[in-house]
């Protein structure tokens, strides 16, 4: 989430400085439009007052040229020729000057409409002046005031009118072009303020967003931190009961442990009595008492002995369920031996108990000691009454499980109590028939489910009994 | 010149007749003191009390010692004996009914002799009696 927050932040943060990176280019192309377009305009403003000025000029000089060869004409001096001279050399400059200024074509058109009005004029002022030197001046006033001069120079004067109304509509259009590029500049300024000002609108409003963004995802992430302290505390409450319940539950296991050392104790106490003085009855008195009261007395003993087995197994199986689990690899093959070995210790039976190649499973070794012990015991002790009894202990891997059954040609049960056969004291036969307490098969039943396996049992009456437990590979 | 040879240490009447009953069958009674609780057997081990009277050098061969016992428990009487230079010698031998682990460990670590589980049969209580009296008090070897 944080992390996240600062991208954000950074990004924004680009997107500003792109933002005004983009104003300073589109400002300076502005600025420099401004300044070249400023620079043309003084240019094209200054080349029409020149325009206008030589417009003026042409006009003029072309009076002061026949002027001074008229006045020249009139008096024989030499000064209005040096004047006409002057003049003629400053109206050809003017017209170069023209020439710059104008489109040519304006200038073309001029000297094709007056080249042989001017070639005529030159030549008869030339002439004029060629007579004005043989001081023949009334020869030189024929030609300056003839018909034919005056008819030249009104040709000559049309063309330079004609050059000057051009000379007006170019300037005119030259004005125009400049209104049209100021207009046009005018455009293109008002576009760039346009894109600047929604530009840096959606700039704006963008950081507006990004900052309000920003506030949510504190706000959010505030809310997040006060929910998280608020599970935080629910956590640690729960913690808490858990805490107490785990420490009631201690106590109760302290007095459960407490109630099963007085079981031990204080129950046994009086059975021994019981058994004892029993025993030193039979031992001091036994000759005055009959068959009948020997038998008694003899019932009350193996009551008493019978309730002492009774209350062992009660204390080992409740002593199981305090008992933690503790895994190895177990290897069953060496086990059952250990068992057999210590089965023919304490029982004697005429029993084959065939096993060989069982699977390796990981479990607590001393629980399945015991689980093995009871089961092939049982199986031994049920087909005891048997002609051949066989006990066969063997395994099997499915589904990832290794499956142990242990099968005997017994007495076997009836199907329809299953389900009884591995509750505590729970008992198909009868304390004559076969002796025991009931409590075998519930201890196998607690050990199994405490490895997280099954334990089950199929059987026929008279033909056996095969029980099965699962135990998961790892 | 030791006047008695055991100590019995036992709250229930009735375990310690059935005791004293298969020691004498061994010929070991005759010998044999019985307390009945913890600061009892205090007060005669150490000569103080009720039994100031006697001779503290007079220390018995064997202790029998029951552990549930009301006033002083069994594992506080065994505590004091073996922390006591003088009587840490004495062979002490736990007699209970208790098969608890915890208690076995307790005794174990406090320096027990001897931890024997009185069985429920009678004729098995008599024999485990009978083989403790006789191993005590004529096999082994105490220092002299």
């Amino acid at each position: 989430m944080e992390t996240k927050l600062t991208k954000e932040k950074d990004f924004s943060g680009w997107f500003l400085i792109i933002a005004i990176f983009i104003t300073v280019i589109l400002l300076s192309v502005m600025v420099y439009r401004n300044y070249h377009s400023n620079e043309k305009n003084a240019f094209l403003s200054e080349r029409n007052f020149e325009i206008i000025k030589l417009k003026g000029s042409i006009i003029h000089l072309d009076e002061v040229l026949t002027m001074s060869a008229r006045m020249a004409a009139e008096t024989g001096n030499s000064r209005w020729e040096k004047r006409y001279r002057l003049y003629e050399i400053k109206l050809d400059s003017i017209l170069n000057k023209l020439k710059m200024n104008v489109p040519s074509i304006l200038i073309k058109k001029f000297v094709s409409n007056t080249d042989s009005a001017n070639t005529k004029l030159v030549k008869m002022e030339n002439n004029a002046f060629y007579f004005i030197h043989k001081n023949q001046l009334d020869k030189a006033r024929t030609i300056l005031f003839s018909n034919e001069y005056e008819k030249q120079k009104i040709i000559y004067k049309a063309g330079m009118d004609q050059l000057a109304s051009q000379l007006d509509v170019f300037f005119k259009e030259q004005q125009n072009t400049l209104k049209k590029s100021f207009h046009s500049e005018l455009l293109i300024m008002g576009f760039i303020i346009f894109i600047l000002s929604v530009g840096w609108f959606f700039v704006f409003r963008f950081q507006y967003q990004a900052k309000s963004y920003l506030l949510n995802s504190i706000r959010l992430q505030k809310e997040l931190n006060d929910m998280k302290e608020r599970k935080t505390m629910k956590l640690a409450m729960a913690n808490k009961e858990l805490k107490k319940s785990e420490k009631k539950l201690i106590e109760i296991n302290q007095e459960l442990e407490s109630f099963s050392y007085s079981i031990s104790h204080d129950l046994r106490a009086p059975l021994r009595a019981i058994n004892g003085y029993s025993q030193i009855l039979n031992e001091d008195y036994g000759q005055n008492l009959d068959q009948e009261g020997i038998r008694i007395l003899e019932t009350i003993r193996s009551s008493a002995t019978k309730m002492g087995t009774l209350i062992d197994d009660l204390l080992a199986f409740s002593r199981l369920g305090r008992k933690e689990i503790l895994k190895t690899e177990v290897d069953m093959n060496k086990l059952i031996e250990s068992v057999i070995n210590e089965m023919n210790k304490s029982i004697t039976h005429k029993a084959k108990i065939n096993a060989a190649n069982l699977h390796e499973v990981n479990a607590d070794y001393s629980l399945l000691h015991q689980v093995m012990f009871n089961l092939v015991s049982n199986a031994i002790k049920y087909s005891s009454k048997g002609e051949n009894p066989i006990v066969k202990i063997s395994s099997e891997e499915k589904n990832g499980e290794i499956i142990f059954s242990i099968n005997d040609n017994g007495v076997g049960f009836d199907m329809k109590y299953s389900d009884k056969l591995f509750g505590v004291f729970q008992r198909l036969h009868s304390y004559e028939e076969f002796k025991g307490t009931g409590v075998g098969l519930a201890i196998v039943h607690r050990i199994i489910n405490k490895h997280g396996g099954k334990v089950w049992a199929e059987g026929i009456v008279n033909k056996g009994a095969t029980f099965h437990f699962s135990l998961t590979k790892n | 010149m030791n006047t008695f040879q055991i100590l019995l240490v036992e709250d229930n009447i009735n375990d310690a007749e059935l005791t004293i009953r298969a020691l004498k069958k061994n010929n070991l009674a005759n010998k044999l003191i019985h307390v009945k609780d913890g600061a009892e057997a205090l007060d005669f081990i150490f000569a103080q009390g009720e039994y100031s009277y006697r001779e503290r050098d007079n220390l018995p061969s064997v202790i029998v010692l029951d552990l549930k016992m009301p006033k002083v428990n069994g594992i506080e009487v065994l505590r004091r004996i073996k922390s006591d230079e003088h009587t840490k010698r004495i062979p002490v031998v736990v007699l209970t009914s208790s098969k608890e682990d915890p208690d076995i460990q307790e005794c174990y670590r406090l320096g027990v002799n001897s931890y024997v589980v009185k069985p429920v049969e009678f004729d098995h209580f008599i024999k485990a009696i009978s083989d403790l009296g006789l191993y005590w008090m004529i096999l082994n070897q105490p220092p002299q």
